[in-house]
């Protein structure tokens, strides 16, 4: 167990010089500091931006959707990001071209995590990765109503392992044709 | 020589208590071990109930049991099938309680148990508590239900989807939790009494990381509704929620304050996840430092004076404890990845999970042992209040 400060309430003085030489030492094992203001805010809530909220949610249950269909399209990302990366552009070209052709389809879009991060956290960033895929056709002219976003997290892994390998294939957000 | 010196000090300080009941002279300091005896247990169900006492103190990584006068308190206890009557006295033979506790043998053990704890620590105990968690022994993950000492296992939930994310409300009534069982991530609160599950959060999009405030009214939760994962609060029956956050980035499980004004939680605005402080009421969100560049799962102690939370760091994750007082920090676990953090009812503590198992971790001595539960691929532990 590693102390970073000392406490004032031990009883002992040697075991509190002791523990505080230690922690001067431990101190630097901590990790690195990211934001060094210590402080400042996020934005404070608001009214709903309604027009970029997720589509309504289908009838059917998204486990039952086509993911086969549109598999060679999977958007994938890179660690802790929900960044739509420049090489996945194409493939959510030819989703909206799809669409297009195909004026009878609406598509969920799953969002999904590698293992490694917390679970909630990870349910977070795998809807956010869906909702960056779902912006990106918005902006090719796909209609919100024909599109719905789920995520799953890390619970759903495209590929076993713990490995970086796995790790690049689970990262992505899969499009299926709702059905 | 610590533990000696505070020993005697302990010893000290006993003789000018008056025993009447636990208070804070006979209270001792951080995580010294304290003797003790366990006399054999008369009565007809006197061996029952003894190893099941013995367990709930080993638990709590509290005590040392040493030889009949070698200097321990002294835990005898005379024990009928609905009736055991306990005694506890110092090394020097004085009554520091006696009292009698009904209930089914296990009950009446862990009742005891609690209160030897009480008085010896003066923090409550935790024999009586009981702890939620996933576990995926079925296939699906799932809401399983135990008490503390792995016995009167029940599986919650059958939903056959995935169930995340367990909280105990305040008043141990009730579990919020996600659940797929739509086929979308949903927010649903089941009430214990009788076993009734409520959908209370189903808006487009995701709805995750419920917590329950401590009166009880509201829940504390996280929508992608409006196109962006947000922190939201809602009344806890359901209703309209109203948006505390506004980021581009992602929000997930706050965490309420014991007063229910404030809430910690995870936001990764700016580029990684980082723990945010903000007024359940809405305003500015202040950062509380944790120098890591990605720290997550925040858990309030009931006493509101520390929080527990984990830090990802070189592939590994570890439980971290900070005094919200001063910002001090702790850390409590080395190697692996140790997750989920949840404070018990005495803020000294907690319980996580690491590689499928769950741990309980005294904080002030960093003590810790592992939770039997009997099945397999277990996450996300909640522990009673």
């Amino acid at each position: 167990m590693k102390k970073i400060a000392p406490s004032s309430q031990l009883p002992c003085l040697l075991c509190f010089s002791l523990l505080f030489i230690f922690s001067l030492t431990s101190c630097q094992k901590s990790g690195r500091e990211v934001d060094a203001d210590g402080g400042g805010y996020l934005g404070t809530g608001g009214t709903d931006d309604i027009e970029f909220a997720p589509g309504p949610r289908p009838d059917s249950n998204p486990d039952n959707a086509d993911y086969a269909t549109l598999s060679n399209y999977t958007v994938y990302f890179s660690f802790d990001s929900f960044s739509i990366r420049t090489s996945e552009r194409p493939k959510l070209e030819a989703i909206a071209s799809y669409l297009t052709q195909n004026t009878g389809s609406r598509i969920v879009i799953a969002g999904h995590t590698d293992s490694r991060g917390t679970t909630d956290y990870n349910v977070s960033l795998g809807e956010r990765r869906a909702l960056a895929t779902r912006d990106y056709l918005l902006g090719l002219g796909v209609s919100p109503n024909r599109m719905t976003t789920v995520s799953y997290g890390e619970e759903r892994p495209a590929a076993a392992g713990e490995n970086e390998s796995a790790w690049t294939k689970n990262r992505r957000a899969a499009v299926g044709l709702v059905r | 020589m610590r533990t000696i010196l505070l020993f005697l000090f302990t010893l000290q300080s006993l003789a000018v208590s008056t025993y009447s009941q636990a208070s804070a002279e006979i209270r001792i300091e951080k995580g010294d071990l304290i003797p003790m005896t366990l006399l054999p247990m008369t009565g007809t169900t006197g061996s029952k109930v003894q190893p099941i006492l013995e367990n709930d103190l080993a638990l709590t990584s509290a005590f040392e049991m040493v030889q009949a006068g070698a200097g321990g308190f002294e835990v005898s206890a005379t024990v009928s099938p609905d009736s055991l009557q306990g005694i506890l006295k110092t090394p020097q033979g004085k009554i520091v309680f006696t009292n009698s506790f009904t209930g089914d043998a296990r009950s009446m053990a862990h009742q005891f148990a609690d209160a030897i704890v009480e008085a010896l620590t003066g923090i409550k105990g935790i024999a009586t508590s009981k702890v939620a968690f996933i576990s995926k022994q079925s296939g699906q993950k799932e809401v399983y239900m135990m008490d503390i000492d792995g016995h009167n296992l029940v599986q919650v939930t059958n939903d056959k989807s995935i169930a995340l994310g367990p909280r105990f409300s305040y008043d141990n009534s009730k579990i919020a939790f996600t659940s797929y069982k739509s086929g979308f991530p949903d927010v649903w609160v089941i009430d214990l009494k009788q076993m009734k599950k409520t959908r209370i959060a189903y808006f487009p999009g995701a709805n995750t990381s419920p917590a329950i405030s401590p009166d009880g009214s509201t829940l504390a939760l996280t929508l992608s509704k409006a196109g962006n994962t947000e922190l939201y609060t809602m009344p806890a029956g359901g209703g309209d929620p109203t948006r505390l956050t506004k980021t581009r980035g992602t929000e997930a499980t706050p965490t309420w304050s014991p007063d229910g004004r404030e809430l910690i939680f995870v936001s990764d605005d700016r580029g990684s996840p980082q723990l945010f402080r903000i007024p359940a009421s809405g305003g500015q969100a202040a950062r509380l430092k944790t120098y890591a560049s990605y720290s997550t799962e925040p858990d309030w102690s009931p006493d509101g004076k520390k929080l527990a939370y984990s830090i990802m760091e070189a592939g590994q994750s570890q439980i971290w404890m900070m005094n919200l007082g001063n910002t001090e920090r702790t850390n409590l676990t080395t190697g692996g990845i140790a997750e989920s953090p949840s404070w018990t009812r005495n803020s000294r503590h907690l319980i996580y999970a690491q590689s499928g198992r769950l741990y309980l971790l005294d904080s002030s001595s960093g003590r810790q042992v592992q939770l039997k539960t009997g099945i397999s691929s277990c996450t996300q532990p909640t522990c009673s209040r």
